[in-house]
This record gives C-alpha cells, structure tokens and sequence, in this order.
C-alpha cells in the first residue's frame, strides 16, 4: 500500500477513534442507567422507537465503528498470518460493510 | 548481546548490576541474522536507515553563510532529544513490530528519520516522509516502547515516530504525500 | 530467537497486549450485539426472549466483562491518542494508570447496577 493510502487509514482510524471516545461515553453512561432496575423490551422500545435524536446518534456509532474496528483488524491479520496487499484490503473493506449494514439494520430495529 | 532476555549496551554494562546470583544468560542480539557465536549481521538495520532517507540533505554550499538554528527552538529541541543515537542496535533488537512485520524500518531508522524532519536546514522532507509513511513505516508502530526502555543513550524513539505520523498525515491531508 | 516475558515485562507493553486483546474480543462480541439488538424488528416478545436469557448470572458476568473491555479499549485508545497527537511530555507515562483506573472503575459502576 503506498504511503499516502496508508497515512489516510491511519488518520480514518484516529478520527473514528476520536468519534467512537465520545459515543462510548455517552453509550456506557445511558446503559448502565438503563439497567438498572431491570430491563424489558416493551420499557426499551417504548423509549426508542421513532427517537430520531438517538437514532441518528447511533448511526454515526455504527458508521464510526465499521471504520475504526476493520483498520485494527487489518493489522492483526498482516501481523499474526502475515497477509498482505489485494487480500489484506478485500477482507478490510468487507468486514466493514458488514458491520455497518448489521449495524444499521439493529440501529433501524431499536429506533425505526 | 542480549543479556538476561534484554538487549543491553554490554561494553558499558557492568556483570555485578546485572548478574542474578552468580549467573548471566548472553546471546546474540534478537531480530538480526546471526554470523557465529555473539556476532550477527548488522547490515539490515543499516539499509534500512538508508530506506528510511536517514541522510542529511541540504541546499548551501561551503561557499555560504552558515543556515542559523535556534537551539530552542521546538524542532531543534526535537533533534536534541533524539540526535545522540549511536547506532547500536539495542532498540531494533527489542522491538517485536521487527521481528512481526521483517519490512518494518525499526525505531532507529525512524527515528533518526525524525531528527531530519525536524531539521530546519533539511530539503529532502517530502520525500523522506513518503519514505517512512508506507506499511512497513512509522504507523507500524504500536507505542510498545521496549525500543525507549531499552535505549542506552536514553532516547525515546516513539516520541520521534509519533511525530512522524503526525508529519505524515498533515503531509496528506495538504496533498504532498 | 525472539524477545521472550523478560524483555516484554514492562507496562506499556502490557498496555498493548490489553488494547490489542480488547479489541479483537470486542470485535468478535459486535456482530451478536448487532443480532441481539436486530432481534426487535420481530417484536417486542422476540426481544425480551432475548433479553430473559441474559437474566443468567453468567451472562451477567460475562456483560461486566465485556463493559470492562470496552473502558479499557477505550481508555488505553484516549492514551495512545494523547501520545500520538501531542507532544511529548513525561507526564504521559502515567496515562497509563490513569487509564487503567478508570476501567476499572466503570467496571465497577456497571456491575453493581446490574446485580
């Protein structure tokens, strides 16, 4: 990969990093309050369906994640098997399509 | 040499501060092919300061006045820190990203890499940055440290890679590299 | 030969192996997070199928886990952040247990809500 392809993953990476900092803040914060006394889904759904607010909060989440978790993974799979180039990139880039579509589409069921 | 599992600067290492008991485990230095015996192969971790661009390159003559530094400055600051390398290799040996990805440049390259970014009189820094930024370059790093643990002259290499990543990504983001 | 324990024992290094191994499990947990969560477009009663099988202490336990991962990942990240980002300083080497004693401690908030 050429230099500046390489630079550009590492800065999509620490911006994502610096997204997915703030997120998890907030993502932990509302769980653990959410948790406590118990959950059930008619309380759970009840809150989120049709939030708009917090939907387009997750989907940023979501967004941030199929960035930032693929690029870590890329270099675990270059550094334990020793994969590199064409493959190395495919792999990449489809480990992130799928978490953001499996993602969006968890985002839709809670806040649709 | 390796003493006791750690690469050390042996000609400067007394045996008593490192001696457990009465017993001393030596062995060649980690990450480079070994000749025979406690002797390996150092011409690798020098190309590779070579790949790195870890040579000055300058635009005045002898016939010029001389280019004008000031010592405290922020980047001459930077080269302080990291210019008193002495090329010995303890930092490569200790650094698993070395003996994990064979093409990494390795803590010294990068960081005497650094010393010439920094360097206000150097002309090659583009270039040098292309040279450090590909896969097997400064974001191979992943802040381990063994590399300033281990470094005898006390330098911190993952501070001159940090700046690296950062002089590469602004290079990117203005189109340069 | 490679470095062994004795040339790794030191703590920015365990640092990387907890952010490394953090990632990767969390990376493994996402997709049967995003599954469990997709559970809701079959209703309500889907998820809290779902949802009661997580009542069991060792999924509780295992939740905690997870929770601690996730602080660790994302403290031991805002330190990598801050050595990469600004400029050196000796301070910065105690981010580190700073970092480490903020995962633990969100650890411990999200445990004793949830038993």
């Amino acid at each position: 990969m050429s230099s500046r392809s390489e630079t550009l993953l590492w800065i999509a990476q620490r911006a994502s990093a610096a997204v997915l900092a703030l997120g998890v803040v907030v993502h932990l914060a509302t769980i653990i309050h959410a948790v406590r006394g118990g959950l059930s889904a008619a309380e759970i759904l009840g809150r989120t369906h049709g939030n708009y607010g917090w939907f387009a909060f997750y989907a940023v989440f979501v967004a941030a994640v199929s960035i930032h978790a693929p690029i870590g993974l890329r270099t675990i799979v270059a550094e334990t098997w020793g994969w590199r180039g064409a493959a190395l990139d495919a792999l990449t880039l489809a480990t992130g399509i799928a978490l953001a579509l499996w993602g969006w589409r968890a985002v839709f069921a809670v806040f649709g | 040499m390796t003493v006791n599992g750690r690469a050390r600067w042996t000609c400067r290492t007394q045996v008593a501060s490192v001696a457990a008991g009465d017993c001393l485990e030596i062995a060649p230095l980690n990450n480079l092919p070994v000749v025979k015996d406690l002797v390996t192969d150092m011409s690798r971790f020098f190309d590779k300061w070579a790949q790195a661009k870890g040579q000055f390159q300058g635009a005045r003559s002898r016939r010029e006045d001389f280019a004008r530094v000031k010592p405290d400055s922020p980047q001459r600051r930077a080269v302080d820190a990291a210019i008193e390398c002495i090329g010995c290799g303890v930092c490569y040996s200790s650094c698993d990203v070395v003996a994990w990805n064979p093409d990494y440049l390795g803590p010294a390259a990068l960081n005497r890499a650094w010393t010439l970014v920094s360097d206000v009189r150097d002309t090659a820094r583009t270039a040098r940055l292309a040279a450090v930024a590909g896969d097997a370059g400064c974001h191979a790093c992943h802040t381990h440290m063994s590399c300033s643990e281990r470094c005898p002259k006390h330098i911190t290499p993952t501070a001159g890679i940090a700046g690296l990543k950062r002089a590469a990504a602004a290079a990117a983001l203005r189109g340069e590299l | 030969m490679n470095n062994d324990f004795r040339a790794r024992n030191h703590p920015a290094y365990w640092a990387f192996i907890v952010h490394r191994a953090s990632g990767l499990l969390l990376s493994v947990f996402l997709p049967f997070h995003f599954w469990a969560l997709g559970q809701a477009l079959a209703g309500a009663a889907a998820l809290d199928g779902f949802l009661r099988w997580t009542e069991q202490p060792l999924v509780k336990i295992a939740e905690t886990g997870l929770v601690l991962l996730l602080a660790a990942h994302l403290t031991g990240g805002v330190r990598l952040l801050m050595l990469e980002f600004l400029a050196w300083r000796g301070w910065q080497q105690g981010l580190l247990a700073v970092a480490a004693g903020l995962s633990l401690a969100v650890g411990l908030v999200f445990a004793l809500n949830v038993v």
